[in-house]
């Protein structure tokens, strides 16, 4: 009970996800299984080296960035960065999706019978689990369309595949809850992805077989394997080390400075962790918390342990069945906020000597556990309410509302650009829907205010210097909350509004359009502010695609009919300047107000 | 177990930096050249480049020290007998250096020239640098990343120089000038604890990582690293080979013993406390802004009454009536004790680092010249005195100004532009229009006998300040308000008027105003 409470999964479905895993290494791509209404797809391991580091790939751990148009939620809104995962696992999930396999049918099938799925997979399977849970939700589960339920995910010893966008963009998704991870306490696999590729290159495939357990059984004092978990744990120990400097905030510049110099493994544990020892399970859901465990539970106490620890770390790899068995019977922890204490007299403390955690790991994981409760508090701190109990009032004080509203949104963004604000903020629509509302509201009184002061001509165009990242940021949520469910991403529509409106070559117009306003409807002033006063001729182009779209935007809220249209506003002025030829075919023209305005003049 | 995080700190980024490697790779190449026949021969200074897959290495190699080598070289701020003049700042305008390193280094001024533009080619390739040295080589190897740093572009890869018990070469003011630099981030020094490094005169600077037995610490704190370097031995004897070595086997294995005394930990976390105190002017720049707002404010109102902020400000000042008046005030002794701070702190920073201020503060800043300087001319002219431009500015005003005009800035202004919401450019108008208006009085007041010498003078004053007014104009770089009815200068102008008479050839200018076109100056059209 209190197994499925704190991962989501009951033993069951581990026990058959375990079943399916084993069972897909006979399988050329990967095995299908139903149980009891549920699908489960598990993938089968593969332990050659091209399929840990794509041969082509010159980067140093294999990575590539996801597309955004085929995974649009998997990118930082904050930072407007996409999503870097192993380009190897991500081959195996293209060729696993393509029209080789049945795959994408079979998902299809459950998906229009509305099945449960789970995608499971040991060790290098479980990567391809992983990605193939991200493509479901992306693919079903998003659309408004399927109506898909939930998935699961359930890996056993699989290695790391995203970088800490891709942990983020879950979280914010609120799909962290989906994936569940089995480690047993020093299986090598799971540490793997932390090594660059360059020091583990030559033994690689030697260790890969060693893994395989259809081959030759190891040695302990087999020297090439002591090689290799050397080399992967130094280079876990630089990751784990500098991921606790940036938690506790240390040295910032030095930190900067010595960056170049040294090459960090982006990946990143992703959902839940279930790590085993003798005794227990215990379960972890912080990222930075799982990835100092990843190191520390391999430390050792002495020589002679440090001797056998890199034949225990080929043999763990296999030690799944052990643990799916003992789910139930081992003692059960959950390393959490609630449970911080890290002495060795409660249970958590006891679990933590079992897993052969020193003091200073020990540190190391409560800071973890301390920057993720700091994130919590700084979200409860109500950056929310106290923008929301600002945001109505209009008068005077507008303008010293403005600004005051203005460093609340900054502050909010640099919490989020940092990454110290939970990962579920940015995703809440609560926090989308006040943005927007705060974006369309108040960008225009920043505009007015910034053409006012002359300040386009100490600075230039607001569209390329003004515009205050806040509302960049604030769009790129309010788009990505809108298009989530289409599967689109925003600058597609965009260009696909404006080839609509046939104004010409699209590469022309890309041009004429840099830095126009028309990009984002709260940007309707500026770009009015930028056209008026510019002869017609040369700014035809320009108006046209502004009139074109602002139809949608006054349907969709950007822009606000009532306003634009009054009798002294800046545009409907410029409007009465522009030549007859225009306004006869412009599609405003129609509209009853404006032809009240051009017949009177 | 230890609670601190100051000591998780110092223990998590001392393991960064040894796992990284970057130490090793350092080392075996400066015992590379230690072993080689050739080396300890001559006196000079040798400089080895060796260009690896992921950066370059610069090796400097440096005679041992003699026993009498705690001199220094005092540096004044001038350009030529200084190497470092970017180094100082406002407020150290000299600080003084270890002879013996600065010796080596000015002996082989030629060559290291050669060496920084080489090497300037490396990193704009985006391959970083470090440079490195143990005992005097490294001493030398930190006077040459000084240098180095000064003409690397802040966008670039910053090179990392690593020392390996090495004197320190700098004293207070270095020390000084560094703490507000991002150039402190530049400087690893390795050393043994229970080691002696002489401080007596110089002083640390950059980040210490400090060798334990089988852990080491690294510490950026200066204090702390002078309290925990005050061992017996002498650092120059100590073999870093060694001394990696044993930090290297136990990396995997557990022992975790308290390295730092609790008081030194204290201490540190004391001053770190106090640091984060100090004044933080990005935080408070919103504040600023709202203050702003206020007075932006009180601007649209004055106009609204037909009198102008400046005139506004001063009379109200004379005789205060509202309480929002009295509030302006107050706004305006914030705005002002904050950029005072904001200025002060950049000029703690050396003169190379100021192009690095965000542009925000610069185009804020500038806001805050024009808005608010108008406000203390009239609160000087109106206490009796003269000569504002030249001695009643206040240093933030002067230096914001010299900064803003540093910054390149493509203007784009248009014409038929509304000008009612501009900020006259120059912020010291309206002194200038006291001026003129004392020189008004001046010849209005000549009694006795006729001085023409005087009154030539007084008069090319003045029409001195018609063209400085007309160029503005013509150029709309001032504020519609200033012919506001209630305005100065509106009252300069009826008695320059009547000074002129009828007789005086018409000025551009002159027509300007008699023909009333001031009056649609800064519409749109």
């Amino acid at each position: 009970m209190a197994f499925e409470a704190l991962t989501g999964v009951n033993g069951d479905l581990v026990t058959i996800s375990w079943m399916a895993s084993k069972g897909a290494n006979q399988t050329e791509h990967y095995l299908k299984e139903e149980v009891g209404g549920t699908v489960f797809f598990a993938f089968r391991a593969s332990f050659s080296s091209e399929d840990l580091f794509a041969t082509e790939n010159t980067s140093p751990f294999g990575e590539i960035k996801m597309k955004r148009n085929q995974f649009p939620c998997m990118r930082s809104i904050g930072n407007d960065v996409d999503t870097t995962v192993n380009e190897a696992f991500l081959k195996s999930l293209e060729v696993l999706i393509g029209p080789r396999t049945s795959f994408h049918a079979s998902v299809q099938s459950a998906v229009d019978r509305k099945q449960q799925v789970v995608f499971t997979g040991h060790s290098f399977g479980g990567a391809t689990a992983i990605l193939a849970t991200v493509w479901y939700l992306e693919t079903y589960f998003i659309r408004d369309a399927y109506a898909a339920p939930e998935p699961r995910c359930v890996t056993f010893g699989a290695p790391l595949v995203g970088d800490y966008i891709f942990k983020h963009a879950l979280g914010r998704e609120n799909w962290s809850r989906f994936f569940v991870n089995f480690v047993t306490r020093f299986d090598i696999v799971p540490r793997i992805m932390l090594a660059r590729k360059t020091t583990i290159e030559q033994t690689l495939s030697y260790v890969l077989g060693k893994l395989d357990s259809t081959r030759a059984p190891i040695h302990e004092s087999d020297q090439v394997i002591t090689e290799f978990y050397t080399r992967v744990m130094r280079d876990t120990y630089t990751v784990a080390s500098k991921a606790v400097c940036q938690l506790i905030g240390n040295g910032e510049a030095f930190l900067e400075t010595l960056s170049s110099f040294y090459e960090l493994s982006p990946y990143r544990p992703v959902g839940t962790f279930v790590f085993s020892t003798q005794k227990r399970l215990v379960v972890v859901n912080n990222s930075d918390a799982i990835l100092q465990m990843l190191f520390y539970t391999c430390q050792s106490n002495d020589e002679q342990e440090l001797s056998v620890i890199p034949f225990l770390s080929i043999r763990d790899h296999h030690g799944y069945e052990e643990l799916v068995q003992s789910i139930g019977i081992k003692l059960l922890n959950h390393l959490d906020l609630h449970n911080p204490l890290l002495d060795g007299e409660n249970s958590i403390g006891s679990a933590l000597d079992d897993l052969g955690m020193s003091t200073r790991a020990r540190q190391c994981i409560h800071a973890a556990l301390e920057a993720e409760k700091q994130r919590c508090q700084a979200h409860k701190n109500g950056y929310y309410d106290s923008f929301k109990d600002s945001n109505e009032e209009n008068d005077f004080k507008a303008n010293v509302k403005r600004v005051e509203l203005a460093g609340i949104f900054d502050e909010v963004l640099g919490l989020v650009k940092k990454g110290q604000l939970p990962d579920g903020f940015e995703g809440s629509r609560g926090w989308i829907n006040l943005a927007t509302q705060y974006r369309r509201l108040i960008e225009p009184l920043d505009i007015s205010n910034y053409h006012g002061q002359l300040k386009n001509e100490d600075t230039g165009p607001y569209m390329l210097h003004g515009r205050p990242s806040r509302y960049k940021y604030a769009q790129r949520g309010y788009e990505h909350d809108i298009l989530k469910p289409t599967g689109m991403i925003a600058k597609d529509v965009f260009w696909s509004k404006v080839n609509g409106l046939n104004l010409g070559l699209q590469q022309d117009i890309q041009e004429i359009l840099k830095n126009s306003g028309s990009e984002c409807g709260s940007c309707f002033w500026a770009e009015v502010e930028e056209l008026k006063g510019k002869p017609y001729e040369e700014v035809q182009v320009r108006f046209k695609t502004l009139e074109g779209l602002l139809e949608g935007w006054i349907k969709d809220g950007e822009v606000d009919e009532k306003e634009i249209f009054l009798e002294g506003s800046t545009f409907r002025k410029w409007w009465n300047t522009l030549p007859d030829s225009h306004k006869i075919h412009a599609p405003l023209y129609p509209r009853e107000r404006m032809m009240d305005e051009t017949r009177a003049t | 177990m230890e609670s601190s995080s100051s000591s998780l700190k110092c223990s998590a980024l001392g393991k960064l930096v040894l796992s990284s490697g970057l130490l090793h790779s350092s080392w075996s190449k400066i015992s590379e050249i230690h072993k080689s026949p050739y080396s300890n021969q001559d006196s000079g200074l040798g400089i080895k480049i060796y260009r690896e897959e992921k950066f370059t290495l610069v090796v400097f190699v440096a005679p041992p020290i003699f026993t009498s080598s705690s001199d220094s070289t005092l540096l004044p701020g001038k350009e030529n007998e200084n190497p470092f003049p970017f180094l100082c700042s406002e407020n150290n305008p000299s600080f003084s250096l270890h002879t013996p390193a600065f010796k080596l280094f000015t002996s082989a001024y030629k060559s290291l020239t050669y060496l920084k533009s080489e090497l300037l080619q490396t990193l704009e390739s985006e391959k970083p640098v470090i440079i490195t040295g143990a005992s005097l080589g490294g001493s030398v190897a930190s006077l040459y990343t000084l240098w180095l740093l000064d003409t690397i572009d802040p966008k670039l890869k910053r090179p990392l120089c690593i020392t390996f018990g090495s004197p320190l070469i700098g004293d207070v003011s270095l020390q000084q000038i560094l703490e507000n630099s991002v150039r402190n981030s530049c400087f690893l020094h390795v050393v043994a604890a229970q080691t002696r490094i002489r401080m007596d005169f110089f002083k640390p600077f950059g980040t210490f990582l400090i060798c334990f037995d089988s852990r080491c610490v690294c510490i950026e704190d200066p204090v702390a690293v002078t309290e925990l370097l005050n061992g017996v031995h002498d650092s120059e004897q100590v073999d870093y080979g060694q001394v990696l070595r044993r930090l290297d086997q136990s990396m995997l294995s557990m022992a975790d013993s308290r390295l730092i005394p609790e008081a030194v930990i204290k201490g540190m976390e004391e001053r770190a406390e106090m640091k984060t105190l100090r004044f933080d002017m990005f935080k408070k720049l919103n504040d600023m802004k709202i203050s702003m707002a206020y007075i932006e404010w009180y601007k649209k109102k004055c106009r609204d009454v037909k009198i102008g902020y400046y005139d506004r400000f001063k009379t109200q000042l004379a005789f205060p009536s509202k309480e929002f008046d009295i509030k302006i005030k107050n706004h305006k002794i914030e705005l002002n004790r904050y950029w005072k701070s904001v200025v002060e702190e950049v000029e703690k920073k050396p003169q190379s680092d100021i192009s690095i201020l965000k542009r925000r503060f610069l185009f804020s800043g500038n806001n805050y010249r024009r808005m608010i300087e108008p406000l203390d001319i009239a609160e000087y002219y109106l206490e009796g005195r003269k000569e504002y431009r030249t001695s009643g500015r206040s240093r933030q005003y002067v230096m914001l100004e010299k900064w803003f005009g540093m910054e390149p800035i493509e203007k784009e202004r248009r014409k038929n532009r509304d000008l009612s919401d501009l900020l006259t450019f120059d912020s010291c108008f309206w002194a200038e229009v006291e001026e003129s208006l004392i020189v008004i009085n001046q010849l209005n007041t000549t009694v006795g006998v006729r001085d023409d010498a005087r009154e030539v003078l007084l008069t090319r004053k003045l029409v001195e300040f018609e063209e400085y007014v007309w160029e503005m104009i013509r150029k709309r770089e001032v504020s519609p308000e200033i012919f506001l009815e209630k305005s100065s200068f509106m009252k300069w102008w009826k008695e320059y008027k009547k000074i002129k008479g009828f007789n005086s050839p018409p000025s551009y200018f002159t027509e300007f105003m008699n023909t009333g076109k001031y009056k649609s100056y800064g519409q749109s059209q």
